[in-house]
């Protein structure tokens, strides 16, 4: 994929310390950021995302497989990274500028310790629907630096699937709109027959959670989309 | 009366209002688990033989520490500078507090 903007300096200037130190392409960006990228890869997406904390999720979809000298929060360090603690074990690396969260996939039956990731020195939390996100997960080339994150198609309908599970309504809300946002943006890219595809390879359970989180959001172009009627 | 709707930004400043005072927290944190103090060389005989100055209860007070090896020095010059990087993250960060807790409180009072 070619960049047609460049993103946040502080965030590029984690990302490179990350690829500097060979760890970035075991990594997958999952959060909020997403929006900032799509907004250079799906023309007509240049408004999603406008609102967003300063998180960065970092899924490591393989956590077993990485293998580094340094752990991330010696490398981040240097940027002025502190680990924050009082987390039930987590890490979470904090700056003024930044937050970043580290996820592993949750897969079985479900655990609420966190997975040890003795390759990056962190302790990561295992979340559920990860495998579907990063499924044929892209790569955003930017100022010399592969960044992995998800295809937007899947990112959107992720998005609507969790903010049902949300307990906080405001974040649920930001979920559904910046959902909702993103499909937009690829129906009028003409990605609208993948979103259908996608959708219908769906469970039960998680198209039903979709539906009812398009209709929250009065998105009945959408709705319209995945029923079928348009 | 009419329902209030979810609102996404009140709900992001709500979130960064919280974050920010952990972050602060962390920062806090991290400053005192550094080694306090600077070091100060003084030459004796051509020999270089440092004390730790260290600020304590309101009063500069100098440890003697002898001869020190480049790692040891090395260490020192480290925390030394994290430190003034934490204090300056440190700053921003109260500073960030200030504004969030502004801007919430003036939300509130024009609610009210």
């Amino acid at each position: 994929m070619k960049e047609r903007d460049a993103p946040p300096d502080f965030c590029m200037q984690v990302l490179r310390l990350l690829h500097e130190a060979g760890i970035l392409r075991e990594l997958v960006v999952v959060g909020s950021w997403c929006s900032h990228f799509y907004r250079a890869l799906v023309p007509g997406a240049e408004n999603i995302g406008a609102i967003r904390t300063g998180d960065l999720d970092v899924l490591i979809p393989k956590p077993g497989r990485v293998k580094t000298g340094r752990g991330i929060p010696e490398i981040l360090g240097d940027l002025g990274f502190v680990v924050e603690h009082s987390l039930g074990g987590y890490t979470r690396l904090v700056h003024p500028l930044m937050t970043i969260d580290f996820i592993v996939p949750e897969r079985g039956r479900g655990r609420t310790a966190p997975v040890k990731v003795a390759g990056l020195g962190v302790n990561a939390s295992a979340l559920r629907f990860m495998d579907f996100l990063v499924e044929g997960a892209l790569v955003f080339e930017t100022e010399g630096i592969a960044i992995k994150m998800p295809d937007p198609l899947r990112y959107g309908l992720h998005k609507l699937i969790i903010s049902e599970r949300r307990a906080n309504k405001d974040k649920a809300e930001k979920d559904r709109r910046l959902a909702v946002d993103v499909l937009r943006a690829l129906v009028d890219y003409g990605k609208g027959k993948s979103i259908r595809e996608i959708f219908d390879s769906l469970p039960k359970g998680w198209k039903a959670g979709i539906r009812k989180a398009i209709k929250k959001a009065e998105a009945d172009d959408l709705e319209g989309l995945l029923t079928g009627e348009k | 009366m009419a329902k209030e709707r979810p609102n996404p930004v009140r709900g992001v400043l709500s979130e960064e209002a919280v974050v920010v005072r952990r972050k602060i927290a962390a920062y806090k944190e991290a400053l005192r688990s550094l080694s306090q103090g600077s070091l100060v060389e003084k030459k004796i005989n051509g020999r270089s033989y440092f004390y730790l100055a260290r600020r304590i209860k309101g009063r500069v007070r100098f440890e003697y520490k002898g001869k020190l090896g480049p790692g040891e020095l090395s260490r020192y010059e480290e925390a030394k500078k994290k430190r003034a990087m934490y204090r300056r993250l440190l700053a921003d960060l109260n500073a960030q507090a200030v504004y969030l807790k502004r801007a919430l409180h003036e939300r509130k009072r024009r609610a009210a």
